[in-house]
């Protein structure tokens, strides 16, 4: 049997094959008008491979059938992302993506291979096989393997590095899918890993706890001030995974700890953040791409003043940020609101030992949900309000069917904002599955602890539309009149004095300057007696990382390149290897 | 009542770790000696009332009166203001204290205290006080920062002792007193003589003084 | 019944908002050795906005007209999780607290997508410094709230404030009273008060929400003002539920009055910061917050013990 169909693949299955439609939806008007049809094909052809390798991963049983689909999942997301492959940029994100996909997938392979068992040749990977097989493995060893491999491919901190290259280079409807569902599968393989092994320690919390909370904040510092709308999303992303990473080491060491009450709704948490977000970032990058096709250029200190030209992509940009920013009016809040408050129980179950995990998460939630609310209310509005900052062509929607796509997503988050309680079924039957026991399934409902949300919601729209009402009623028998800003009384303000996102988030840099290295680069062209010009550039770079990671691969470029000399460059050399191999093999399974 | 002493203590070290100013770090540290001196009123002992409130009395003396007047002498003298140069900025100063008051909680959670003291916060806070002493005396170049902070160890170091309450705490009390009254003394008179000489008190710069250094440098 | 006298308290709050920013006022021209303006000015001035036409500019869009009543509308839902003198709250379920939160992070959201809406520059700045300052802030009123929580053993406002509070003090009184102290820097950040904010201006030294509301005028103005005023005194409401003492008997007027003077209260003692204190550098601003972070974090771990 080689796939199967239980509540976690499920809960995982409904976010992929709705987005997948309405991006498909969506790719149909980017692809169309685009220039070189003929690329349209070998695009759509990665695509649908793309798809079905995910739902393969979802549905597999086994280990070898998962391992098969995991590569066949990102090879065709290599594909797609280096698919306008006369960009240099897209070329070496999709080799450093392609890279950091394949490191992940080796550690997975020998953790698949340490959970085999001989007799049966490719391995367990559901829990109730696994555990009638006696497999003697040091589960501390496997949770490792686990967590780093499926790490590489969820993104958090410090296993980050090819997200925000990845994501901006590919086409906006296939960074949609990349962010919303295919970084999920990394924490799918993780909770399958969990419901697989049976059991899980506290340090495997304490760990997922730690990551999360760097990843949620830093990623979110790193967003601020990006020239590239789309880097911002990824970085956006990364912030995501961490609070889920959160949530689901929370749920690890409630359980640990032996408050299933805490675990339930930590994990649950988790959960419907993973849905929502799927949701709300597929809106905001799709969003980004029709801005970037109508206005050419994805840098948002550029834009400006795009709203009134281009409504249904700047309404979908704003409902997205609006999720994103974790408000109680958009659909990204509930998930968040769940781990908070199992962090709070935690904190009032006196002497349970969780004082100090609930504490982080709090801190580390809060911290990196009023970063976001900054980053994109901060984003959305350079984008897309205020004066123009550079073009004053006429701006246009770039295609129907990419404005369809996006108000069909629009619908599905403002229904996610008030369909909460319709989850607590599911989550409670996955998070049985996640942690193996039936415990979960007689707890009271989440469905009470989601309803105030959506009658929260529902209270704040009428309240605003009343508000709204209630201003028009007042000014109707008054004069309203149209004038230019006030500006202080300058007469004839123009776009360029605007505020930029590199001036509206310089106080928040200036506050975390850890975290932020502003690169200035200056180019003088050296030609003759006058210098002709010079171009400067200035871009945020992550500063710690960089120094880290290129101290640790200059010495291992430096100690591996003395096995240089094994690249011979001859045909039968390499025939030689593999016959060496197979016969050093031989010899070793014969003695 | 002890507790909220306790806590006092705790806030005083983090302001002392969050203010660059000398005039504010003196006054924080007269406050704390002054909170330390009151410490034994409070701790139920085997000492009898009139011995006990001549400790408290000479406690505070030295350390709320003498040490931080002797300080605010020194600091006219060399004329210091504020600290120009911290290592650590002000907000990571700050969150290192908080840092050091759980490590602090953390290691006294651990250490096999032989008898019981009169609040589960002494030790604690003791260690932590210390801990930040020795923050200060790492992170500050000024020579009059240093002093303080040496002044905030001592401070913790001597809530420890009152805390553990030995047998005849008293001499060994005294003892100690008087050993950072002179050193305090030694130390200004050697401020004075660093100040006139070199027209400042910046301990950075002590490497200046060096014949040879690890790498060429070239010396400010 | 027992619906109606926490109706009563919300209805009393929304009436008698307005009166502590006249009183902050009146205090601080005291302290200035001036008459000032009566106390009840902020209502004249609400009055006389709403009877005004509306001036919008060209280049603002649906957002400017959106910021004022959604935030007005995400103040006044938040009103109604506070429990008030020895009643409860009109709302409350597990988890209150982070709508209370999140729901002024609406108004803020709404607010900086209005500002922005304008293209004018100064709104921009003053978007810019309250982005940084909410991070800051809202940090350090989550990690007072995960104190209350943990002292309270309650994840509800309703059982962490007022009548129920009582049970905290019991555990460690030196731990509230540091948390008492950081809620009341949060009442200063969120409501751009002195030390971090001048209210009386909105020159580039001091701008951060005047000058958000630079270009609104007429209703929206109002609706804005009235909103700053709710907040205030939702804010103070924290503080005061921890000091409210919880031994007395739940008879409705002393109660109700009671606590109504202690967040008059709360508004003299702003008034005597106000004019006493200057605003900080925009530099401390950061290393402030962390200190009240750092409070509150030293409230936790004398907790935990």
């Amino acid at each position: 049997m080689f796939f199967l169909l239980d509540s976690l693949s499920a809960f995982f299955l409904v976010p992929l094959l709705v987005l997948s439609a309405l991006s498909a939806l969506y790719g149909w008007g980017y692809l169309r008008k685009g220039k070189g049809s003929e690329s349209a094909g070998r695009q759509w052809f990665f695509f649908n491979i793309l798809v079905a390798g995910m739902i393969a991963v979802l549905l597999a049983a086994d280990s070898l059938m998962f391992l098969v689909c995991w590569e066949i999942m990102a090879l065709s997301s290599f594909f797609l992302v280096v698919s306008r492959d006369e960009d240099k940029t897209a070329r070496q994100a999709g080799f450093i993506y392609l890279g950091a996909a394949h490191i992940g997938t080796a550690v997975l392979l020998l953790m698949f291979a340490l959970l085999s068992v001989p007799g049966v040749p490719s391995g367990f990977w559901n829990s109730a096989a696994f555990s009638a097989s006696g497999v003697q493995i040091s589960r501390a060893f496997l949770l490792t393997l686990g967590i780093f491999g499926f790490g590489m491919k969820a993104g958090f901190m410090p296993l980050h590095i090819w997200l925000p290259k990845a994501h901006p280079a590919a086409p906006s409807h296939v960074s949609a899918l990349m962010s919303g569902i295919m970084i999920k599968t990394g924490i799918y393989g993780i909770l399958r890993l969990f419901s697989v092994l049976g059991g899980v320690d506290a340090w495997c919390g304490g760990t997922l706890i730690l990551a999360g909370i760097c990843s949620g904040v830093i990623g979110m510092l790193l967003a601020l001030g990006q020239r590239d709308s789309k880097r911002v999303l990824a970085y956006s992303s990364i912030e995501n995974i961490g609070i889920i990473c959160m949530g689901i080491g929370l749920a690890v060491y409630a359980r640990v700890c032996g408050s299933t009450l805490v675990c339930l709704l930590a994990l649950s948490g988790a959960l419907l953040h993973l849905f929502n977000h799927a949701f709300f970032k597929g809106l905001l990058f799709m969003a980004a791409g029709a801005a970037a096709k109508s206005c050419g250029t994805r840098d948002p200190d550029a834009l400006g003043g795009c709203a009134k030209a281009l409504p249904a992509t700047s309404a979908s940009f704003f409902l997205g940020s609006a999720g994103a920013s974790g408000i109680p009016l958009l659909n990204g809040f509930a998930g968040k609101f769940l781990i908070y408050l199992a962090a709070f129980c935690g904190l009032s179950l006196k002497g349970s030992g969780l004082l100090f995990p609930c504490v982080g998460v709090i801190a580390g939630l809060s911290l990196s949900g009023c970063l976001s609310l900054a980053c994109f209310s901060g984003l959305s509005g350079v984008m897309f309000l205020g004066k123009p900052r550079g073009r004053q062509d006429v701006l246009s929607e770039y295609s129907t069917l990419m404005c369809a796509a996006m108000i069909a997503i629009c619908a599905v988050c403002l229904f996610l904002t008030f369909a909460g309680p319709l989850f607590s079924f599911p989550l409670a039957g996955a998070a049985a599955i996640v942690f193996q026991s039936a415990d979960f399934l007689v707890l009271p409902g989440l469905a009470d602890r989601l309803v105030p949300l959506s009658l929260a919601a529902a209270a704040g729209y009428i309240l605003a539309a009343l508000g709204i009402v209630f201003r028009r009623v007042l000014l109707r028998r008054r004069t309203v009149s149209a004038v230019e800003t006030w500006n202080c009384g300058y007469a004839n303000p123009g776009g360029r004095m605007q505020y930029t996102a590199a001036s509206f988030f310089y106080p928040l840099r200036k506050t975390f300057t850890f975290f932020n290295v502003r690169k200035n680069a200056v180019a003088v062209s050296k030609t003759a007696v006058f210098p002709a010009g010079y171009k400067g550039e200035a871009q945020s770079v992550p500063g710690i990382f960089k120094v880290f990671l290129s101290g640790i691969s200059a010495k291992l470029e430096e100690s591996l390149s003395r096995l240089r000399w094994l690249q011979q460059g001859r045909l039968h050399v390499y025939i030689m290897y593999i016959m060496a191999a197979l016969l050093i093999l031989l010899l070793w399974k014969i003695r | 009542m002890l507790d909220g002493i306790l806590m006092l203590l705790v806030l005083l070290n983090l302001f002392s770790l969050g203010s660059t100013r000398i005039s504010a770090s003196i006054r924080v540290v007269a406050y704390q000696g002054a909170a330390i001196g009151l410490v034994p009123l409070f701790l139920r002992g085997k000492i009898p009332g009139t011995m006990l409130l001549g400790i408290v009395f000479v406690t505070l003396l030295v350390k709320a009166v003498l040490l931080p007047g002797f300080l605010r002498y020194a600091q006219k003298r060399v004329n210091v203001r504020r600290e120009e140069k911290t290592f650590v900025g002000v907000s990571t100063s700050i969150l290192c204290g908080v840092a050091a008051l759980g490590v602090a909680f953390f290691i006294s959670s651990r250490l096999p205290l032989p008898f019981a003291t009169a609040s589960p916060f002494i030790v604690p806070v003791a260690l932590s006080v210390s801990l930040t002493g020795s923050f200060i005396i790492i992170s500050r170049a000024q020579a009059l920062s240093q002093v303080i902070g040496y002044l905030i160890l001592e401070n913790g170091i001597y809530l420890f002792g009152i805390a553990l309450f030995l047998e005849q705490p008293l001499l060994v009390e005294l003892g100690m007193l008087l050993d950072v009254f002179v050193g305090v003394f030694v130390m200004g008179i050697t401020i004075f003589h660093i100040n006139r000489e070199f027209e400042h008190t910046d301990t950075s710069r002590l490497s200046g003084l060096a014949d040879w250094l690890p790498e060429e440098r070239s010396l400010e | 019944m027992n619906i109606v006298y926490p109706l009563l308290n919300v209805l009393i709050a929304l009436l008698a908002a307005p009166l502590m920013a006249g009183i902050i006022n009146r205090v601080k021209a005291f302290f200035a050795g001036r008459k000032g303006p009566s106390l009840l000015q902020l209502y004249f001035d609400i009055g006389k906005l709403l009877r005004k036409g509306a001036v919008y500019s060209r280049t603002t869009g649906v957002f400017f007209r959106l910021g004022p009543p959604v935030g007005l509308a995400a103040v006044f839902m938040a009103l109604f999780f506070i429990p008030w003198g020895a009643y409860p709250a009109v709302l409350f379920f597990p988890g209150d607290l982070v709508l209370f939160v999140y729901l002024l992070g609406t108004q803020r959201f709404f607010m900086i997508l209005a500002a922005l809406d304008t293209g004018s520059s100064f709104e921009g700045m003053g978007a810019g410094r309250d982005a940084q300052f909410s991070v800051l802030s809202e940090a350090v009123l989550f990690l007072c709230l995960a104190v209350m929580s943990a002292a309270s053993g309650s994840v509800s406002l309703n059982g962490m404030l007022c009548s129920a509070g009582g049970k905290i003090w019991q555990v460690s009184p030196p731990v509230l009273i540091v948390v008492v102290f950081v809620l009341y820097i949060i009442l200063l950040v969120e409501n751009y008060r002195v030390p971090f904010d001048d209210p009386n201006t909105h020159l580039e030294l001091t701008m951060i929400h005047e000058v958000m509301a630079l270009d609104h005028g007429g209703a929206d103005l109002a609706m804005i003002n009235y909103a700053s005023a709710l907040k205030f005194w939702i804010l103070a409401a924290l503080p005061a539920g921890l000091l409210f003492p919880y031994a007395l008997n739940p008879d409705f007027p002393g109660n109700a009055l009671l606590f109504f003077g202690i967040i008059a209260a709360t508004a003299v003692l702003t008034g005597i910061v106000e004019s006493g204190m200057a605003r900080l550098r925009l530099l401390k601003v950061p290393q402030l917050l962390t200190a009240a972070a750092a409070l509150s974090l030293v409230a936790l771990i004398f907790l935990a013990k």
